[in-house]
């Protein structure tokens, strides 16, 4: 399993890789990507079976990164992993298309149930 | 008096935000609290953060000894304390850990303010220095081994 992990912050993308390893995950390949533009070129190179992004982002936030991916016609699996996380944000990452949001800070726990709850596997 | 009652709520969910982190994404006890000095001491790098709402704009900020700074870092990348670590992923985590901060700051005080915006975090070497013009708060936050200054600082609202 390909996943792209794309977060401004080289921090959190360990962070996520780490908990994604401990969750069941130990197996996956990841890339990474640090905003939208990025991850647009790693998606065409990596062709990843599984993205989660962080929501605010220089030069592209994950927002329009999602809303790009999709107008492309790529229907790949999509999760937001962001420090915010409020009805308001939930719904417009919804109607985007993304599968789920994590809320940061966040645990094994909440990836391992949230991943499993949205079939990704 | 209604900005001073204002900015002890941003305190107040500072400080939940700031516990929450700790606990689960540093694995540390609950925070502990205490008043800061006044002024504050003078070499405090930090990480600040931008919460805008409509009419008004907070910086947060998480400051701490380099040291200690370097502790919060080596502990959120899960790292041993003997380890090497770069200033960049120094400032790089700070900047996290006030991005999760603002974070939860945004959804406490979303109840009370829908129209917040979180900005990005930028790490500064030195001590923030709020002038007359400026409200601000400040508690001093024991994570583990490191002593947090949390502060939150506003411009004064208009007559």
């Amino acid at each position: 399993m390909k996943i792209l992990i794309v977060d401004d912050s080289k921090a959190m993308r360990m962070i996520v890789m780490r908990h994604l390893r401990q969750a069941g995950y130990e197996d996956a390949e990841f890339a990474e990507a640090a905003n939208g533009i990025e991850a647009l070129a790693a998606v065409a190179e990596h062709d990843p079976d599984l993205i989660l992004c962080d929501w605010n982002m220089p030069e592209m936030d994950g927002h329009t990164f999602l809303v790009q991916l999709r107008s492309s016609g790529s229907q790949v699996p999509f999760g937001f992993v962001t420090s915010e996380s409020t009805p308001d944000m939930q719904a417009t990452a919804r109607s985007a298309g993304a599968l789920f949001l994590i809320a940061k800070p966040f645990t094994v726990e909440t990836f391992r149930e949230t991943l499993n709850s949205a079939g990704v596997s | 008096m209604t900005a001073v009652l204002g900015i002890s709520q941003w305190r107040d969910s500072m400080l939940e935000a700031t516990d929450e982190v700790a606990q689960s994404s540093l694995m540390l006890d609950a925070v502990t609290v205490r008043e800061a000095p006044s002024p504050l001491p003078r070499d405090l790098p930090g990480s600040y953060i931008p919460l805008v709402g409509e009419d008004y704009n907070y910086e947060f900020g998480l400051a701490a000894k380099w040291e200690h700074c370097e502790y919060l870092a080596k502990t959120l990348l899960f790292m041993d304390p003997g380890d090497e670590i770069s200033d960049d992923d120094i400032a790089d985590a700070m900047n996290e850990l006030a991005n999760m901060v603002g974070g939860g700051v945004k959804k406490r005080m979303a109840e009370i303010d829908t129209t917040l915006k979180l900005g990005l975090p930028a790490f500064f070497n030195g001590t923030v220095h709020p002038t007359a013009e400026q409200e601000h708060v400040c508690v001093i936050a024991t994570a583990g081994e490191a002593e947090i200054y949390l502060i939150a600082l506003k411009h004064k609202a208009p007559l």
